[in-house]
């Protein structure tokens, strides 16, 4: 008898399990993240009070299936309201025969309305048909569509992104773009560039705020947020870059590694801000950050392709446009999903 | 179909249940079944070869034949993993439906 219940176990075991299932149920299929345990204590806050937004099933004492969520406040058309985002639905395929999956989402959903958060966003990947996701949320009632996105790409190491690709097009394509892609290029303005210090937390989230704020759906940010977002190192890393003596741009970005045909890691640039750059600074944060990440043995560095991430920073630092591969979603929980589309989001990808 | 505000028949509930379990199991490798007829009433759904996506499948499919809310406001404890126990559901949706 399979019981749904808080989390109980370790971090450590919350990775190990996570990617267990995901290896599973699509090694060679589909490409999947492999989280460690300090990427997910990062990513959940792990502390005690947001620890019942971990729900699992449990047959007797074997962990079977495990839905987390992330509480999060959200900026949506003005609005601030009270939510999560939530990843890493994981799922035992040997108990694919009873309704663990759709317990778990309802008893996450009823924490939601216990706790009065109003929403739950997430990602469904669509890139590949194997992909349970969407056969499980994008069918369901409950769920908002709220947009598809791409990602932004560049490698750093064609030849083992060329070696991970599952799809012989994305093969092909990296042996190609092996000839023309480079080594990213060094900053001309090294100087204007640093990394992230605690006292930047501040002036961080006001950047961060101010485009969440432009956005139509974005989360709400606080020095607190900022802090533990650009600050938990070694998951994360963040560059800032000054302006006329001011914090006036950021890049954050994470080592993720990823499983296809063969693992690499990637750099998942989370949040990039460069509004209040110059383009040439704005570059050279970029060029700063894909030069780190090459030096510490990252293969590729991905961005998500949302109207919030600066266009031509990106594209001078060599990325290309990958097509939508993922859907983000939506769950209200008793709120009212305004009908309109939201066409920029300030979000990150997971 | 079954009207919104109509209180629900439970044999012509149970009928219309196993139709729609049947024709979920058929589109599978191996329907245990050779007709919606013969399926028992207290039959467990995850001891006849469905995924947990089939069970999805089906619960939406219930609301939508029935015009019921159900997963919306169900807690895990209540989901019904019989055919008599989703039979008990939508009688009781049905009936307070038209009750309200």
């Amino acid at each position: 008898m399979v019981e749904i219940r808080t989390y109980d176990g370790d971090i450590q075991q919350l990775a190990e399990f996570c990617n267990g299932v995901w290896a599973q149920r699509y090694l060679g299929q589909m490409p999947f993240a492999q989280w460690t345990a300090e990427f997910l204590a990062w990513e959940l806050d792990d502390a005690p009070s947001t620890r019942d937004m971990i729900v699992a099933a449990y047959d007797g004492a074997k962990l079977v299936g495990v839905l987390p969520a992330r509480p999060m406040r959200f900026h949506l058309h003005g609005q601030t309201i009270d939510g999560s985002w939530g990843s890493y639905f994981s799922v035992d395929p040997d108990y694919e025969n009873q309704p663990v999956s759709i317990k778990l989402h309802l008893e996450q959903r009823r924490r939601h309305k216990e706790r009065g958060l109003k929403l739950n966003l997430g990602y469904v990947f669509t890139g590949y048909s194997v992909g349970r996701g969407q056969k499980f949320w994008l069918k369901q009632k409950m769920i908002q569509p709220v947009r598809n996105v791409g990602t932004w790409v560049r490698a750093l190491d064609p030849a083992a992104v060329s070696r991970f690709s599952l799809k012989r097009l994305d093969r092909l394509g990296m042996r190609l773009s092996k000839l023309v892609l480079g080594p990213p290029r060094p900053p001309r303005n090294p100087e204007a560039i640093r990394p992230f210090a605690p006292d930047d937390a501040a002036a961080c989230a006001e950047l961060l705020d101010a485009s969440s704020r432009r956005a139509d759906l974005g989360y709400a940010w606080d020095a607190t947020l900022a802090s533990r977002q650009l600050g938990y190192a070694p998951a994360t890393t963040t560059l800032v870059a000054e302006h006329e003596g001011q914090v006036a741009g950021l890049i954050n970005y994470c080592p993720l590694k990823l499983q296809g045909r063969a693992p690499i890691t990637a750099g998942v640039i989370d949040f990039l801000e460069t509004e209040n750059l110059p383009t040439r600074t704005a570059v050279d944060l970029i060029r700063t950050a894909l030069i780190d990440m090459r030096a510490r043995g990252m293969h590729l560095a991905m961005a998500l392709r949302v109207a919030t991430m600066p266009f031509w920073p990106l594209a001078w630092g060599a990325f290309t446009m990958i097509p939508a591969e993922y859907c983000y979603t939506a769950q209200p929980v008793d709120f009212d999903w305004p009908q309109h589309r939201l066409k920029r989001l300030h979000v990150h990808w997971r | 179909m079954s009207s919104p505000t109509t209180p629900a028949d439970p044999a012509t509930v149970q009928a219309r249940l196993r139709q729609l379990l049947f024709a979920l199991l058929e589109q599978g490798s191996s329907c245990p079944f050779e007709s919606p007829e013969v399926i028992p009433d207290d039959v467990d759904l995850s001891a006849v070869g469905i995924t947990s996506i089939d069970f999805l499948e089906f619960a939406l499919s219930v609301e939508q034949e029935f015009q019921i809310a159900i997963l919306d406001s169900i807690e895990p404890d209540e989901l019904p993993l019989t055919l008599s126990a989703w039979q008990q559901q939508v009688c009781s949706r049905k009936k307070h439906e038209t009750q309200a």
